[in-house]
């Protein structure tokens, strides 16, 4: 589905992600976890296209996309909830989930969308006129989680969905996702919750300072005594 | 003596010689415009100390340069003028300063009139203090309008004395080109550079980041109100339009156009505009060109520099001096320079 | 002075408003969308001005012709302006100061080319006769049928231009973009096609305002842009910026607010009218720093 070749990116002259490879399958729920600073947020801003990437190529479904801006990008099938969420504020709940589905031609499809997101997050029907500012930090969450699958997108890029969420509702989140998945979506899930991410995921990439450290499979990784010591805090 | 200092001296002395020559030489209209060039030159690198170094884009400089022209314009009439024509208390009717004296009064009175008119202005964020500044301009132009008693209204102040010459237009530009480049180079000119780039974080670094605004106001405020004075007793008149938003914006293109945070920027940009408009002047009154009549457009040249300050807004955004300074300019622009 | 000068003066402010509400919303349309003043908005509106006010005058066009050519050269000339200078400035030195110095040489440069071509003087702007009634009411109200026709055409375009931005999928994108055009992106909006529209919108409202003050004022002239545009700005600002009902209510109290205290004014004061404007604005800026109402963007 999601083909990453050696890709090369950064900011400015600063080159944050050094030949990067990495790929998610069909039906996959892949992680790609690591510490602050590696370089997972570049990587799914190359994804989207909001980053410009130096050097390699990304293929979805065969198709490269490396040079596609967004808004071309979620056309084809990817939806994205971003690091921080980034909700539109000063709109409605229902007002954002509306931008989710900005693409989505008939009107039928558009509905059947909406009832099913509401079905997932009743929260959200439930303040479906409240300005998304005044949400609390797990709703807001998932009102961006909702706002990226309007479209039903194959590929979902989930960035840093428990950041800073009590582990009562990151749990509830995560259980959604899992929802998700089962309905038929890839996931691309970066997360600093290392073992929420190994749990929920089957694939997964170690990242450090840009560069893919360790992969594998997620039961295995969980119990690789580095991932252990460094991310799990098991001696 | 070193290669610096040599090179400085002969400079100097080298503008005293032109300086000379363009006194004895030139006729009224040019030495005018000489003159003009300097003055422009001075108010350019005052407000250059707060919209340039310290990068608080403040308009307001307009208004407290009226306060220092009228202030200077009222010191330095002869009483029965102004018992003619202004109601003001007998002190001040009385009162006729020599021009030295003038020129402080009028800077300080500014610095004051800044401190007052912009502090209150300081908790609005960048758009809001802009147009705020604006504002100023207007309603201190207003004021003037309508506070006939002081100001004679719209009629202005006529006959000022005329003590802006040559030596001192461009012996102050010099004095305030150095004491710039002092400034520049102190710990409160590092300072300002500081919180140019990151209020925050100069603030987390120590910079008592409000006490240098404030500072920086003031002392912008004093030079372009010496500079305001100079004005008055260079064209021997002051109205409300004088400093008004339309000049406003002309010194801040010319800003623009060289480069503000540097000392040269603001007077290369000064000498383009002002020489500039000046000699394509002309153009506007109509004029012959091969046997085909051209006839007058007033408002071309303005559309010309218009055009150029788009040019290089859109290419050259820190404007034709890129940060550097003309004796700097075979160097390569400071790196992270504003 | 009494109750009808007081209702008379009401409708001079009204339709006063009318003109500033339309010119506000192009201003903070622009501004909530690409975070920018655009100073050369006055410059639109005085150009609308002209296109019809030549088109009447040399073309012997009709009024409704007339309007629609101010519509037109209106959203002629945001859109060069948009193509000329904003799109090449943002694409290369986006840093919020060099942009608002291009806008305003933008304004300079536009200004001065109507000045070439047609002098800095005043032109009479001619108004249609079915606008040159006068409906004297029961009570012995004098209504101007002019004042009528701009407060409902007025109406009528903020009314649909608010249900446009709350209810149609392109307006609420236009207001996603001007909270956080990133994730907008993220959803699939083409920001380049909306920052067009929000320019046609925007100037074609200006270049109806500009008729609207063309058969009030009577006047057109090459810097009839500079100070209106000024106060449109002001009125954008003090609704809060980016937000459109807003900008809207703000155009209608500074109008109104300009034309009573005027109208309520000792004559010897008149001159401070422009004052009231700025007065206005510092004392709800020291009350409310971000406006009146809340703005559109996302505040940190």
């Amino acid at each position: 589905m999601l083909k990453l070749n050696h890709i090369i990116a950064g900011y400015g002259k600063a080159e944050v992600l050094h030949d990067i490879n990495l790929e998610v399958k069909e039906g996959e729920v892949v992680a790609l976890v690591g510490p602050n600073g590696a370089g997972k947020t570049t990587t799914i801003r190359c994804i989207t296209g909001e980053l410009s990437v130096t050097k390699g190529t990304i293929l979805y479904k065969g198709k490269d996309i490396t040079s596609l801006p967004p808004y071309k990008i979620v056309p084809l099938g990817i939806g994205c909830s971003p690091e921080g969420r980034n909700i539109f504020g000063n709109l409605s709940v229902y007002e954002n989930l509306k931008m989710g589905g900005y693409l989505l031609k008939e009107k039928a499809l558009y509905q059947e969308q909406l009832e099913w997101v509401y079905q997932l997050f009743p929260k959200l029907w439930d303040r479906r006129d409240q300005l998304a500012e005044s949400l609390s930090g797990g709703e807001q969450q998932m009102l961006a989680i909702g706002r990226a699958v309007m479209t039903r997108p194959q590929l979902l890029l989930l960035d840093e969905p428990s950041l800073g969420l009590a582990p009562v509702v990151v749990d509830q989140i995560y259980e959604k996702i899992e929802e998700i998945s089962q309905q038929g979506s890839s996931i691309l899930l970066v997360e600093q919750n290392v073992r929420l991410a190994l749990e929920i995921s089957s694939r997964a990439y170690v990242m450090e300072s840009g560069q893919i450290h360790l992969s594998g499979d997620s039961a295995s990784l969980a119990k690789d005594s580095y991932v252990e010591e460094t991310y799990l805090g098991v001696r | 003596m070193n290669k610096k200092t040599t090179t400085i001296l002969g400079s100097l002395i080298l503008l005293g010689i032109l300086l000379l020559l363009a006194n004895t030489f030139l006729r009224g209209y040019y030495l005018r415009l000489v003159i003009l060039l300097a003055v422009t030159c001075i108010v350019a690198l005052g407000v250059n100390i707060t919209n340039g170094y310290t990068n608080i884009f403040s308009l307001g400089f307009g208004g407290t340069m009226m306060v220092a022209g009228y202030a200077t314009a009222i010191l330095t009439l002869p009483p029965a003028y102004k018992k003619a024509v202004l109601h003001l208390p007998l002190w001040l009717e009385q009162i006729q300063v020599a021009f030295p004296l003038a020129l402080l009064i009028a800077g300080i009175l500014a610095v004051i009139a800044s401190v007052i008119l912009l502090l209150p202005a300081f908790r609005l964020e960048g758009q809001y203090f802009i147009l705020a500044s604006m504002g100023i301009n207007i309603v201190m132009g207003n004021l003037a309008e309508n506070l006939r008693g002081i100001t004679h209204g719209d009629m202005g102040l006529r006959n000022i004395p005329a003590f802006t010459n040559i030596w001192w237009a461009y012996g102050i530009l010099l004095v305030v080109i150095y004491a710039t480049h002092r400034l520049v180079n102190s710990r409160f000119g590092r300072g300002l550079i500081a919180i140019s780039k990151d209020q925050e974080l100069a603030s987390v670094m120590g910079v008592p980041v409000v006490r240098y605004k404030i500072m920086s106001f003031a002392i912008g405020s004093f030079i372009t109100g010496i500079g305001a004075a100079l004005w008055v007793h260079l064209v021997l008149t002051m109205n409300p339009k004088a400093f008004s938003l339309v000049y406003v914006f002309q010194l801040v293109a010319m800003l623009a156009i060289g480069g503000i945070g540097t000392i040269s920027g603001p007077l290369i940009g000064t000498a383009i505009l002002t020489i500039g408009t000046e000699l394509l002047a002309p153009l506007q009154e109509g004029f012959t060109c091969m046997g085909l009549s051209i006839p007058p457009v007033f408002g071309l040249v303005n559309v010309l520099m218009a055009v150029l300050l788009v040019i290089i807004m859109i290419f050259k955004p820190r404007g034709l001096m890129n940060g550097r300074e003309v004796w700097n300019i075979l160097n390569p622009p400071k790196k992270g320079g504003q | 002075m009494g109750v009808l000068y007081f209702f008379q003066q009401l409708i001079n402010g009204l339709s006063y408003g009318s003109i500033l509400a339309l010119l506000a919303i192009g201003y903070t349309m622009i501004y909530g969308i690409l975070g920018l003043i655009n100073f050369a908005h006055g410059e639109i509106f005085m150009i609308g001005a002209f296109c019809s006010y030549l088109l009447i005058m040399n073309a012997a066009a009709s009024f409704w012709t007339g309007l629609i050519g101010a519509i037109g050269g209106a959203v002629l000339a945001g859109l060069l302006i948009e193509k000329l200078v904003y799109g090449p400035c943002l694409k290369k030195s986006p840093e919020v100061l060099t942009v608002f110095i291009a806008s305003f040489g933008a304004s300079l440069g536009l200004r001065n080319i109507f000045v070439m071509i047609f002098g800095d003087g005043r032109r009479a702007f001619p108004t249609p006769e079915f606008l040159e009634g006068i409906i004297v009411t029961k009570s012995g109200l004098f209504l101007n049928v002019k004042d009528l026709w701009i407060l409902a055409i007025t109406g009528i375009l903020l009314i649909s231009v608010t249900l446009f931005i709350k209810y149609t999928k392109v307006g609420t994108a236009m207001r996603a973009i001007a909270y956080d055009p990133n994730a907008a992106m993220l959803v699939g909006v083409n920001s380049a096609t909306l920052v067009l529209l929000a320019f046609i919108i925007g100037s074609g409202l200006a270049g109806i305002s500009a008729v609207s003050y063309g058969i009030s004022f009577g006047i057109v002239n090459p810097s009839m842009g500079y100070i209106i545009g000024l106060n449109g700005f002001i009125a954008a600002v003090l609704g809060g910026i980016g937000n459109i009902p807003g900008a809207a209510i703000a155009g209608y109290i500074i109008g109104l607010g300009e034309v009573l205290f005027v109208a309520f004014l000792p004559p010897a004061w008149s001159a401070i009218r422009p004052l009231f404007v700025w007065a206005l604005l510092f004392l709800i800026l020291f009350i409310k720093p971000s406006g009146l109402f809340r703005p559109n963007i996302k505040i940190e």
